[in-house]
Parts: C-alpha cells; structure tokens; sequence
C-alpha cells in the first residue's frame, strides 16, 4: 500500500493542492515555495508512533486569509489521503482485512482504497486545536466506523514516515539518544550467554582500570563521606565507572568507524567529510527500516520515506548516483532537492515543480491521465467501452478520466454520445475544460527521448523561471553575448537558453514549459525550417495570438544572414580573418567559399569568439540581431 | 490462551467436537433442542480465532434475534479474550445496515440513512408519498398498499419489475394494480427523499449489491472466509437469497446450524425445504447433534413422538435422545383441564402461586397467542405474582423517553419536519405545552435558527417555571456542545426516572440495558451511531429478578427454564383454527405442531400442558397433539 493522492487544505503556504505521489516523487523549486510544508503535511496525517521528535500541529501552521486573521476563527487545516490499489491484487490480503472496515471498492473493477483524512480545527469547549480523524468513501461521505481510532493507528502502521531533514547531522542522528541508532542498536539480538560473558568481562576491565591508581580509591571513600551526610545511612557507597555499565549500553554508544583505504586509519566517522556523513545517514535509514520495521512491522508495511536534499554536501558525481540509491530504497520515496544533478536523473513524470504564486504554493507535473467530473450517462459508458484504454469513468467519484489527449475528435465523439441530455451543458462545459487541462499532455516517447537527448540539460533548466528556445548552439552562444551586450547575465536572472535542436525538438520544449508553468519564448530562423518550427507548435495547440507573442523569426533569413545583414558583419570577417591566419596551412577549401558559406561551416567558432569579444572589444547592443534583442527584453521584463 | 478455552473445548463431546473442528467446506449442523447448538457456535468461532492468531480475516456470524447476538459475542470474548474484536456477530439487519453504510453509496444509498422500523412511522411516509402522488385517500390506502409493499419487498420485487408481480395476486382489478404500484414508487422515492431505509430495504438492497457487483462478494469472502449462521430454518426467503448472492457459485466457507422441526417463521418466509434446498445448493455435509443435554427423557420422547406425525422433515433423522434418563417414579409432566379460559387463567395462576416467591423466575409460561397471556397476567398480577409479557418492542411506550429519542434524532437530523413533529407532541402531551410544530417551522424559518432551537425557545416562554425547562436545556445544552452526550443522556434519564409512572420507568431501564449492549464502544461519542444503535435493539424493560416470564411460543426461541406452562391445548387453539382449516396434512398444520414442538422442548424438569374444554364460549375439542404425544 502507498500513498497514490494527497490534498492538502490551508495549510502553511498551500491554499489547495492536489497531488499523485508515486513509488517516487521528487519536488522540485525554489526556497520557501512549500516543498517543506508538503512532507510535513504528510508527516502530520501519518506521525510514526514510535518516535520521539514526533511533528506537532502548530495554530501557524492553518493558513490565514489576511495577516492578522485569528486561526481560531479561520475553517481550519485539512489533509487528505488516498491510497488506491492501481491492479485489483495490489495490496496483500492481511491489509484489505484488517482494513476492511474503511476500504471502499471500485464496483466494476474490483480495486480497493482509502481516503483518510486528519483535520485541525479550534475547538472552543477545549479552548485548543483538535485533530479530526475520518475515513471517507469516494463520493465524499463520512463511512461511519466503529473503534475508528484502531484503523487510524492501522493505517499509521501500515504507513510508517520515516523523515530525514535536510539540516541532517551526523553527530546527533548516530547516536545513543538518537531515534533511528538506539533502536537499531537495541533491535540487535545478544544470545543471554554472551551478555553475561560480556557483563563479567566488563566488570573485569571496569575493576583492572579503577585499581591501577590508587588514588581513585581516596577520591571514591571521600566522596562515600556525603552518602553518610545527605542519607544518614552507613551502608550507601560509591563506585567508579570507566567503562559503560552493562552490554546494552556498550552496544547504543558504539559508533561507526571508516578508512578510505586499507593501509590508512581507521577514523571515526566524525572526522570524515561532511559529505560522507550526511550520505551515512540516509543508509542508516535504510538499515534501519530493514532491520527494526521488519522486526516490528509486518511486511504489509510500506515505509513513507522523506527526504529533504538529499544531496546536501556532495560531489556532483555522487549525487548523480544518489538517484539510483534513493529510487532503490525499500518503500514510498518522496524527496525535495536543490540539485540539478539529482534531477537530471529523475524520470519526468516523477518530478513536481514547486513554486510559490502570490496566494499559494502551486504544483505542476507531467501528468498521464486528466480527469473531470460529469454526472453518469449511457452514451458516455459505450464511448468508453469502445475505448477502455483511453478513457474511465468511476460511477461513485463520478469523474471521467482520459490517457493522453482529449483531442477534438474525442471531444465530439463524446458529445455525441451524450445526445439530448438534460444536462448536456454540463459536459458541453466540462468536456471542453478537460480538452483545453489535457493539450499539456506530452506522451511517454516524447519523454524518453527527453530524457535520451537532454539529459545533460535537464537538471539545469528545470530550476530556470525562464526558458528562451533557440535551434542550435550558434543560437545558444549569440544569445548569450546578446544579453551580455545589454548588460544582462541570463543565468543570474534564471533564465535558460536552451538550443534545442540537440535536445529533442523546439516544440517539445514549449510544450514542457507549459505544462510546468514556466515561462518561454522561442526565436528561430527566418527560413523554411524555422517556419516548420513554428508550425510544429501550432500544432501543439499554441494559438496563433500566443505564437505571434512568444514565436519571433529572424527578419533576414538564418542567423548568419541577419548577422551578415547587420553591424556584426565586419567582426565576424575580422574573425575569420584571423582564424585563417592561424589555419592556413590545412583549411584550404575555405578560402574560396564566401562568409556566409564560412559562417555555416564555423557555426560554433564564429559564435564563441563572437561572444568572447563582448568583453574585449565594446559591441554596441544594437549591432545584435534584433529577434534576439527583442527575446532578451521580453524575458527580462516577464520574468520580474 | 484463557483456561476456559482449553476446558470448553475439553469438554465438547465427540460430535459437538466434529461440529467446532470442521474444515471440509461448508456445513450444515442439524441441532435438536437442547443439543448445544450456541456452545458449537461460538466454540467454533473461539477455535478458528485462536488457531489464527497471526491471520486478519475476520469470522461473521448471524443470528436471528440482537439477544442471541450479545450473548454469543459475550462467550466468544470469554473463551477468545482479546481475538474477538475480529469477529462480526449481529443480525442479516445489522450486518446489512453496516454493508450498506459502508458501500450503499453505489446503489445510491446514503451512509447516514436512518432506519423507520415502526409501522406508525412507515406508513405515514407512505401517505405523504401518496399525497405527493396526488392520490385520493393517502390515508386509507396507505393501510391497503402498505402490507402489499411489504411482500413485494421481502420477495426482493424490484420497483421496475411490481406491476406483473402485483398482477399475479387474484381479485385486483387494472387500476388497482396500476395504483398499487405507483404507491410501490411513490413509497420508495419518499424513503430516498428522507434519506431512510425500512427493514426490508436492509436486505433488499444489500441483496442487489452483492447480486450487482460480484466485486463485493470477492472482497467480503476474502474478508470473511468463515459464515456462521444461526437458526438457519427460520431464515427467510430475502434473507437466504441474500446469503446465495454474497455467497455466489464457488464459496465454500458457510457453517449453518438448524433444526428443521423448529421452522416457526413460515408466515415470514421461512421454509422447512430451504434447509434441504442449501444443503444441495452449497454442496453441504450435514451432520446431526441429536442428544439433549436439555430435557428430561420422558421429555425428549414425548416431543419426538409428537414430531414423528410431520410428513416434511428432513431425509434421515435422528430421533433425539437425553443426556438425562428419568427414574421410573419421576412425573416431569402434568397434563390440566379447566371449564373456560378463564378457570385455566386462573387455574395456571393458582399452580404457579403455590411455587414459591424464590421460584418464580424459573417459570416460562408458553401460548401461541398473546390472548391467553393477558389472561394469566391479569390473574398473577391480582394474587401480586410479579409477572410480564416479554415480546420485541420497536418504540418506547413513554412520552417522556420517545420525546428523548426524537430531540436526539432532531440534533443528528436538524431539518427533519417529520421528526420533529414527534418532538413537539410527545413534548406536549406530558408537559402542559401546546405547541404547534407548523408554528415551529415558520418561526425558525423567520429567526434563520434550528427547528429545535425554535422549539425550545417556545417552551421557556409557555412553561417559565416547570422543571421540564430544565430537561429542554439540557438537550440544546448537548447541541451546542456544551456538555457531552453521555452527560446529556445520564441527566435526562436520571429526571424522568424519578417520574411515578411505571411506563416511563421500566422506559428508562428498557434504555439503561440497549445502552449496556451496544457493543460500539465508540458509539457514546457520536450521536449519529448512538441513535443507529438504538434504532435496532428492542425496547422491552428489563426484568426484576423473580419475574415470572410469559411469551408466545415464537419469542420463546432459544430459551430455556425450569418449569414450563404450555397453555391453551385444543383444537382450533394449538393449533389454530386457521391451520386446521387448511387441513390435517397442511403444512400450516406441521408449522404449528413445530410451534407445540418448541414449546415442549423448552423445559429443563417440569412441564404442565393445559387446556380448556370451552373457549370464547365455544367448546373445543383436546388439541391433537395432546393424543400425538401419548396423552389421552
């Protein structure tokens, strides 16, 4: 059993959220934009009964209309739950019967789920906030449950979170008062014979070492002095311990100890590098979670395991393959980070970018399916019988869900099929939502050959705000020098130039960037391929008003014509210039060809000494070509 | 493991032991009286919970009657301590009612239905639903078409399908058909509307669930891979078909204990075939537990000579035989006669004196009608016997405690006109309020406040001084959560139960034992499962101890007692006109020689069987089952 689907209500920073996690999600966005309050929401529905530092509701942490609002008066925080069986036989046996009290079933399918839900709410009798526990049906009912509290902690069980901050120390997470190691260490099995072996031992070495210095002895019949003061008792005496007291307590203070390599040291690890601390403590939890939950959790259980940053402290190469390491951890992952090294690894779907608008955290992903809520009709059941991979309809949550598109063609095969219904301005209206929600939609190939060809890129561009898409790398680098001649650094402001021509294809990019919610612009040649690009993202359903907004063309044909065409001509033939000088011995053919032909054949040359000499010699911006002026601006002034 | 687990199961003899043990598919056990029929029961229940200790399936067992259910849960708990909260024991109404609050919704049924199990309340939905149907005389049709409405639902006749079930019947002419139903609709379209369910929608949409969707039925075997049902002979035909649904083709997992010779509810469906019916249906073994740990022998062979005259009974059974062998000089039974009913009234009254106050409570007096009871009631109660009927109530008797019950369901169903009416009366009529619930409705719909709120406002003004204003308080107290509901309950009753009438009295200890037997722990913290909870319990007081118990043969069960008096022998009595009018070989005629059956076998030491020669001033002939148990 995990997670598959949290709403999150006035809570922190989130006004409404609704999300699927998966085996593994990772959230992705800037500081304080809410990835933080999104595990700790998960961390509060499901508080391990185990641990000590356990989370605590805070009146904060409801999110208030207006500053100064009273949280008393406010309709309280809510988090729902779900967990959703995907196949029928998903969820062991041992579950659906201890949970059969609360599962709801799907009636045609046969699948089972859960919707629990935990809420904060002032009371004014116990002048205090109350947490409210329910389970509730898919249409939204309370299911009325006798001894509710037994499969609140069922459920808890079941769902154990395992929380590991970003601000993780290794000095404080391995130790005897730690929650994870002191379990760990009492979880270890000491056959009774060795215990008591090692008692005697103990007590053996603990003697050797008191009585190698006659002085403890005085030190010890001093102190006695005060048992006979304080408790009038003859019989009371002190004694000296050098060593811990009984095996138990050996074993929770042991520590880990590390060499790099067999012929240097063993060192504890405190001395070692902060990197490979906090990564040792993420493996504590996996030995932990192995070790302990199995011992006291039955293996129904599934470990919700939260990490925040992951990455903290680490070379790029290993948080490279942090991402192999987490995915492969034994239960539900829900990871934020910061690092475009892990993400580039993170397949898309899993990724939700987070960001903060100015009334709430809002989350985007590259959903699968899209759904909307319509009332049951006939028509609509042999549309979907007609196409059962594509389309569902659950007759209790009444929403209708579509895989992939929900293209024109669907639209009005599925309004026909509702023929003259009564209601049939309701799925006029909530067919066309769905169409218009679903055109974000980017399909499973598209994304693999994302992830093949933009791998390098991925993780970067993702934490942009702003994405400007040109063709190729000369694009990339005269961007780039185009911004720097008008005094912007692109990177500083987050904006991403992507040459996407070696990434996947323009439009793909456009269409990421909308279903992320990020901001974009395109500028491609003026030429027949250009235009292609252009029609490519019509095709994707940009509209022509958008595309004449964010789609700019150079006037002059390719770039090098309207380099060429432009007050950049006499540098870029000072710069040929000069590299035939310095290749004149072999590049022989370019000396009959024209600039232009230079220019096409030198693509990335021309540009990265274009762009070297902004620094050297002072090029006027307007000498630049002018869609790119122009994307520049627009950027920067969109992007504040 | 309890010791008394291990000492239970110890002391089972070899074929109870076959019973508890079984693991071979499913199984039907024929259980003559007094065979130990609960002890198999809930032995076999404490067996596979604790040989299971590590599993989470759970073990479902339905009984016939709240009573039977409580006392099973309670012996389970004993022998099992702590396994027993993976057990569901109830009625087929409860288990349903919990079905359908939990997966209703996929039928359309709401999870906070609320159940109207009194006939008053039932057909005063069915005329509001007539007069929204613009019928003529909602009132007098009501009682036409409800008891037809009934027998639709409980042979499981959907709405769609009621008009060529209804043409069947003889004698009804077009139009009636048509009008009887549209009522049909019309009465089903005003429980949805009011969110309620009548105790035949319990299994009538339970059934359609399961026979829908067999997704249902997959997840509840797996859940409950283990059905024990009790008194499976009295099961009826909704009943079993809902069993058959939940059951489908292959389930293997059913464990059903029966006596065919004590089939008593074939006026509500049941059928001595079903039995037999099952056992092919399911593919059943049936083994049979013919000794009596009850009767004396002289007992047992009296009743097996009587039953031995039923032609329908099951292909090769055992006559009974008792654990107890009499002494030749011991007389167990004692045969009376009086003139009239009235000198048997008596005459049983004066035996039953002549016992002893210490006594009294060891006596069960038996008829087949309640007509006789009131009879010795009267005498008994003259000579200062404490004596009662004992008989399932659905409603309080009291004004006081049904206007209690009606302020809660108005807390939990604040917009329900119907309820409230109920409010405002029964308020009035032991108050010296007189309030018109129309007035409540307009004034609160005025002041934008709660129709109880309203009402309550009313009563302070009309009653400024009565003590009754602090009862009102009390419960608007509760609805704005100012004190708890247990707090709430406690107080209201503790006032009442100062009150002189016996009613409201033996009301509040009715109240005091349902409270004590729901098994909900959570209940007293959610008004909405606290009412549901009452909802299904009877309403009968408790006893004092020392009370000499009187019932008619059905409610009488599954008891057993000392000294039983089985009253009213004769022909055209036990058994009735009725049945002997159908003829000697009628199966209404076999029914009621099961009747006299039960009754027999109630007894633990002594029987006394009586008749009247004349009754209602006609003479009557001994009843024949006097002569078929070897009396003359």
């Amino acid at each position: 059993m995990r997670i598959s689907r949290i709403e999150i209500r006035n809570f922190r920073s989130i006004q409404y959220l609704n999300l699927s996690l998966g085996e593994t999600t990772v959230f992705v966005g800037p500081n304080n934009s809410g990835k933080t309050a999104i595990l700790d929401a998960i961390r509060l529905s499901l508080p391990p009964q185990w641990a000590k530092r356990r989370i605590r509701f805070n009146k904060n942490d409801i999110r208030l209309r207006r500053a100064g609002d009273d949280p008393r008066q406010s309709d309280g925080a809510t988090i729902t739950l779900w967990m959703t069986e995907t196949c029928q036989d998903m969820w062991p046996d041992s579950v659906k019967q201890s949970l059969s009290s609360i599962i709801a079933l799907d009636a045609i399918s046969g699948t089972r789920s859960i919707c629990f839900r935990t809420h904060w709410k002032w009371n004014d009798i116990n002048e205090s906030f109350e947490q409210i526990t329910e389970f509730l049906n898919p249409r939204g009912d309370l299911i009325p449950v006798q001894n509710k509290g037994l499969y609140v902690n069922r459920i808890r069980r079941l769902l154990p979170v395992f929380y590991l901050g970003a601000l993780r120390d290794y000095s404080s997470e391995i130790t005897s008062r730690s929650q994870y190691w002191k379990q760990l260490m009492e979880a270890l099995e000491i056959p009774k014979e060795l215990e008591s072996e090692v008692q005697s031992t103990l007590e053996d070495i603990n003697s050797k070492l008191a009585n190698a210095d006659k002085r403890v002895k005085d030190i010890l019949s001093t102190l006695s002095k005060s048992i006979r003061v304080a408790l009038h008792s003859q019989r009371g005496s002190f004694d000296l311990r050098l060593i811990p007291i009984d095996t138990r307590e050996l074993v929770t203070r042991s520590e880990l100890i590390l060499r790099n390599a067999p012929t240097l040291p063993w060192l504890p690890l405190r001395y070692q590098g902060q990197g490979i601390q906090s990564l040792s403590v993420i493996f504590l939890y996996q030995a932990f979670i192995d070790i302990v939950l199995n011992d006291t959790y039955d293996n129904s259980c599934t470990p919700v395991i939260a990490i925040e940053e992951p990455e903290a402290h680490l070379h790029p190469q290993s948080e490279r393959r942090l991402w192999h390491d987490i995915s492969t951890l034994n239960g539900q992952k829900i990871v934020t980070t910061h690092s475009p090294y892990l993400v580039q690894r993170v397949p898309m779907r899993d990724l939700r970018m987070v960001d903060l608008s100015s009334e709430s955290t809002i989350v985007s992903s590259l959903p699968r399916t899209f759904r909307t809520e319509i009332p049951h009709s006939k028509g609509i059941d042999d549309v979907i019988a007609n196409n059962p991979t594509k389309f569902s309809f659950d007759r209790s949550s009444h929403l209708f869900e579509t895989t992939g598109m929900l293209k024109e063609s669907d639209y009005r095969a599925l309004l026909r099929a509702v023929g003259n219904d009564t209601n049939r301005h309701i799925f006029e209206n909530k067919f066309k939502e769905l169409r218009d929600a679903s055109s974000v939609y980017i399909s499973d190939t598209e994304l693999i050959d994302l992830e093949t060809f933009a791998l390098r890129i991925r993780g970067e561009i993702l934490f942009a705000r702003y994405w400007i898409i040109v063709e190729g790398q000369a694009d990339y680098l005269v961007m780039h020098a185009t911004a720097s001649a008008m005094g912007y650094d692109l990177d500083e402001l987050g904006v991403s130039v992507i040459d996407a021509k070696n990434n996947g294809s323009p439009s793909l990019f456009a269409a990421l960037a909308r279903a992320l919610d990020i901001l974009w612009l395109a500028v491609f040649d003026g030429d027949p391929a250009g235009n292609g690009y252009r029609k490519d993202l019509a095709n994707r359903g940009f509209s022509n008003e958008e595309l004449n907004r964010r789609c700019h063309l150079h006037e002059a044909g390719t770039l090098e014509d309207e380099i060429l065409s432009g007050g950049l001509k006499e540098v870029v033939q000072n710069i040929r210039d000069s590299s035939r000088s310095e290749l004149r011995t072999y590049d022989r053919s370019s000396k009959k060809s024209t600039l232009q032909q230079w220019m096409k054949k030198n693509k990335t040359k021309y540009a990265a000494c274009l762009a070297a000499r902004i620094q050297s010699d002072s090029l006027s911006q307007s000498d630049f070509p002018k869609a790119f002026r122009v994307a520049v601006a627009q950027a920067i002034e969109e992007g504040r | 493991m309890s010791d008394s687990y291990q000492e239970t199961m110890n002391s089972l003899t070899l074929v109870q032991g076959q019973a508890v043990n079984w693991n071979n598919g499913s199984l039907v056990v024929i259980a003559g009286p007094g065979s130990g029929k609960t002890r198999v029961l809930t032995c076999r229940i404490a067996r596979i919970l604790h040989e299971s200790q590590r599993d989470s399936f759970r073990i479902l067992a339905l009984t016939f009657t709240n009573k039977a259910a409580t006392e099973m849960m309670s012996r389970v708990a004993h022998l099992v301590p702590e396994l027993q909260d993976r057990t569901t024991i109830g009625t087929f109404h409860s288990f349903s009612s919990s079905v359908l609050r939990q997966h209703g919704y996929h039928l359309g049924v709401n999870p906070d239905f609320v159940i109207y199990s009194q006939r008053s309340d039932r057909l005063a939905v069915l005329e509001d639903a007539l007069r929204r149907g613009r019928f003529a005389h909602p009132h007098s049709f009501s009682e036409q078409a409800l008891p037809l409405i009934d027998r639709l639902k409980s042979r499981l006749v959907d709405v769609d399908m009621a008009n060529s079930h209804i043409r069947d019947l003889n004698g009804l002419d077009r139009r009636s058909i048509d009008q009887f139903t549209l009522a049909y609709r019309l009465y089903e379209e005003e429980l949805r509307r009011i969110n309620a369910l009548d105790f035949n929608s319990l299994i009538f949409y339970t059934h359609k669930l399961f026979s829908t969707y067999p997704a249902f039925c997959e997840h509840y075997q797996l859940v409950y891979p283990h059905w024990l049902i009790d008194e499976f002979q009295d099961t009826n035909f909704a009943q079993y078909e809902m069993l058959r649904s939940m059951a489908g083709p292959r389930f293997q997992g059913i464990f059903a204990v029966a006596d065919d010779d004590q089939t008593i509810f074939e006026w509500n469906g049941a059928d001595v075939r079903r039995i037999q019916a099952f056992v092919q249906e399911f593919r059943c073994k049936v083994l049979q537990l013919p000794t009596n740990f009850r009767c004396p022998s002289s007992i047992v062979e009296v009743a097996n000579r009587l039953i031995a005259y039923n032609a329908h009974r099951l292909d090769q059974k055992e006559p009974a035989t008792s654990s107890r062998k009499d002494a030749e000089t011991d007389s167990r039974i004692e045969s009376v006669v009086f003139d009239t009913e009235h000198e048997e009234a008596i005459g049983v009254a004066k035996m039953i004196a002549r016992h002893g106050a210490s006594y009294l409570g060891n006596i069960l007096v038996l008829a087949r009608n309640k007509g006789l009871l009131l009879g010795v009631l009267d005498e008994l109660n003259s000579r200062r016997i404490r004596a009662a009927i004992l008989a399932r109530k659905n409603d309080f008797d009291s004004a006081q405690i049904r206007w209690l019950l009606a302020s809660l369901k108005q807390l939990n169903r604040p917009l329900d006109r119907r309820n409230m009416a109920v409010v405002t009366d029964t308020f009035n009529s032991f108050s010296s309020c007189n309030i018109d619930s129309e007035d409540i409705y307009f004034g609160s719909e005025f002041e934008r406040i709660n129709y109880i709120v309203e009402w309550a406002r009313c009563v302070r003004d009309m009653l400024t001084s009565s003590p009754f204003v602090e009862v009102v308080d009390l419960v608007i107290r509760l609805s704005s959560g100012q004190i708890g509901l247990s707090e709430c309950v406690q107080k209201v009753l503790t006032y009442f139960e100062s009150n002189d009438y016996e009613t409201v009295k033996s009301d509040v200890s009715a109240w005091r034992r349902i409270e004590s037997e729901i098994n909900d722990s959570t209940a007293l913290n959610s008004l909405d499962r606290y009412l549901q909870a009452l909802e299904l319990q009877s309403k009968e007081p408790v006893l004092e101890e020392g009370t000499v118990r009187l019932m008619t043969i059905h409610s009488a069960k599954g008891l057993e007692c000392e000294t039983v008096y089985l009253m009213g022998l004769a022909e055209d009595v036990l058994p009735s006109w009725h049945s002997v009018k159908k003829g000697d070989t009628s199966t209404a005629m076999e029914e009621e020689r099961r009747e006299c059956f039960v009754a027999v076998t109630r007894t633990r030491e002594h029987l006394v069987l009586s008749r009247a020669r004349c009754y209602r001033g006609w003479r009557k002939r001994p009843s024949r089952f006097l002569a078929e148990m070897g009396f003359k």
